[in-house]
């Protein structure tokens, strides 16, 4: 090999070399800069799901203070007998936009259910415990129902008069129609999945579709192993979307869980 | 005596003869008026029905005049009736109504006579006149052949609260009853245990597979759809799952309503036996032999009885007489007047 070519085939490598160093320096740069810009993204994006899902928190709450504050509650907690009252729970429930309504008394005895009226004179033990329930504010709460357990988000008030108490339960269901109700930004989308069966069960997703249970799944039951809160970035196909350009490519979802 | 003695205390005298004299006339039976009432039951048969308790009971001293089914009937007072004419002119009665619009109308002014479900009951403001018959109609639940296991049927008479039922969904009305004659007609319901015993009920169904403790419960009428419900969550209870269902037929267990038919005991128990598809009991003459009759049909629990209801009516203050309907429910309203015009 001449000197010449050996000074050619040096000068190549390095050229070479260097073009990819800076390739590489640029790419990773790049891709951090824009992980970066992901990651603020989804936080921003997580945080006003937050948000919303703590304003919706605070109008139950309002509600339920509001009834427990009402006459008809005072008048009810004072009464020496209930059965008048058994269909009250409904009329205050719609009154007040409440999917969840009961009225319970100091011992956790049901006077009135929204939700399930036949249930009155049943126990309602979670209610019975000990709890400072106006500085709780709105929490998750295994709901039975007629048709099946879900998961609500509740708010309980009291009403006292003349020695006596009565517990002000209410809420609404999370499920399909209280996702459809809230406000998100363009092309976000919420699942919820609700944490009833002891592993992942497909029924509990509500607002996915088909093609996001396979997806969805691992994290779910990260969630459900690690008892935490989790973010993944997922890579879903974007289709059967109609007016989408860019049918059947492949773009990245952000999913967050938590527990 | 100078007082009584003087022209003022003769004239004073007279106004309240006078007054006295108007209010016995006001109060006096009279000829005349329409009596207007409202019930909940329709009829729709091309003619006036012409067996049964509330109109039916009109013919004794009533004539149709006017009749469109499932709508309105209007009679006439017969000038032949065997026990004289009525003093009402006409009875106008408005079929289809339900009981709170019923409530509403009497409350307002617009007609006589109303049903009161239990609800309306309560909601009677204080001094409402009111009319009741003996408890008459017996509320039971009835087992189709369909459902063989006597564990099943027994599980559900013993977790069925009862009183829970009456307190609060009947507002107490009537009694409750685990025997198909009521305690006055008998003497003896009170024998039947009406106590909840879940533990046993959940005892009896432990070993049976879950599709024989699924069970449809049916209802036909819509204002006893909350009992169904409640006796479907007692039956959770015991581990049994009940689904209401609103077609009675072909529903693995009934809530029927059954009228007591007569004020012989003896009568009463063979009629309601009839009424609910029991065998024929045999005679008894004795309330021992009577008891042991009854307690023989509700044997492996086909029928479970759960309460005496009474018929209810509110009545319009200007409707004058003794109460228009007998302990068993019967219209009777030939001696019945009305004061005033149209309500």
């Amino acid at each position: 090999m001449t000197f010449r070519t050996r000074l050619l085939l040096i000068f190549t490598v390095a050229v070479v070399a260097s073009v990819a160093l800076v390739e590489w320096l640029v790419t990773d740069s790049t891709r951090q800069a824009f992980e970066r810009a992901e990651t603020q993204r989804v936080n921003g994006l997580v945080s006003q799901f937050r948000k919303q899902f703590a304003q919706r928190g605070q109008e139950i709450v309002r509600a339920v203070n509001g009834i427990a504050a009402s006459e008809a509650a005072v008048n009810i907690a004072i009464s020496a007998d209930y059965s008048p009252y058994y269909n009250e729970a409904a009329s205050l429930a719609a009154a007040h936009g409440l999917g969840l309504l009961e009225l319970v008394a100091n011992d956790g005895t049901i006077v009135s259910s929204a939700e399930w009226p036949a249930r009155f004179g049943y126990k309602e033990e979670w209610l019975a415990e000990p709890a400072d329930w106006e500085s709780r504010g709105a929490f998750l709460q295994r709901q039975e129902l007629p048709d099946g357990v879900t998961v609500s988000l509740m708010a309980v008030g009291t009403a006292s008069a003349g020695g006596r108490q009565l517990y002000v339960a209410g809420g609404q269901r999370l499920d399909r129609e209280f996702l459809s109700s809230l406000v998100l930004p363009e092309g976000m989308r919420v699942l919820l999945y609700r944490n009833l069966e002891p592993g992942f069960s497909p029924s509990e997703l509500v607002g996915g579709r088909a093609e996001d249970l396979p997806r969805v799944r691992p994290l779910i039951e990260q969630v459900q192993q690690r008892k935490r809160e989790l973010s993944r970035t997922l890579e879903v196909v974007r289709s059967r979307r109609p007016f989408t350009p860019c049918r059947s490519r492949a773009t990245r979802t952000i999913c967050w869980a938590c527990c | 005596m100078r007082l009584m003695s003087s022209p003022w205390f003769a004239a004073c005298n007279l106004a309240l003869v006078a007054l006295a004299a108007t209010a016995a006339a006001a109060t006096r039976p009279h000829y005349g008026g329409t009596l207007y009432v409202e019930m909940r039951q329709s009829f729709e048969t091309p003619d006036p029905p012409t067996s049964g308790y509330g109109m039916p009971d009109l013919a004794r001293a009533f004539v149709i005049t006017s009749w469109e089914a499932g709508r309105r009937a209007v009679y006439a007072a017969d000038e032949n009736a065997p026990g004289g004419r009525p003093f009402l002119d006409s009875v106008e009665i408005e079929m289809a109504r339900p009981l709170r619009d019923q409530s509403i109308d009497l409350e307002v002014g617009k007609t006589d006579l109303v049903e009161l479900g239990s609800s309306e009951v309560r909601r009677q403001p204080a001094g409402r006149k009111v009319w009741s018959s003996a408890p008459v109609r017996l509320v039971a639940l009835v087992f189709s052949a369909r459902v063989e296991d006597a564990r099943i049927r027994e599980a559900l008479a013993l977790v069925v609260d009862r009183a829970a039922i009456h307190n609060v969904l009947l507002q107490r009305q009537g009694e409750v009853s685990a025997a198909l004659l009521p305690q006055w007609l008998s003497g003896y319901a009170f024998l039947f245990a009406t106590a909840v015993d879940s533990a046993r009920a959940r005892t009896l169904v432990a070993g049976l597979p879950a599709a024989v403790r699924a069970i449809s419960l049916g209802v036909e009428d819509a204002s006893a759809r909350p009992i169904a419900e409640r006796i479907a969550l007692n039956a959770r209870d015991a581990g049994l799952a009940v689904s209401v269902v609103s077609q009675a037929a072909g529903a693995d267990v009934r809530l029927v309503e059954v009228r007591i038919g007569s004020l012989d005991p003896a009568l009463a128990l063979a009629g309601t036996a009839a009424a609910l598809g029991l065998s024929e009991p045999p005679r008894a003459d004795t309330p021992g032999a009577l008891y042991s009759a009854e307690r023989a049909l509700l044997e492996g629990f086909r029928v479970i009885p759960l309460f005496h209801l009474p018929d209810v009516y509110g009545v319009n203050p200007r409707v004058k007489g003794r109460p228009g309907i007998t302990p068993l429910g019967e219209w009777r309203f030939e001696n019945l007047w009305v004061e005033g015009g149209r309500p």
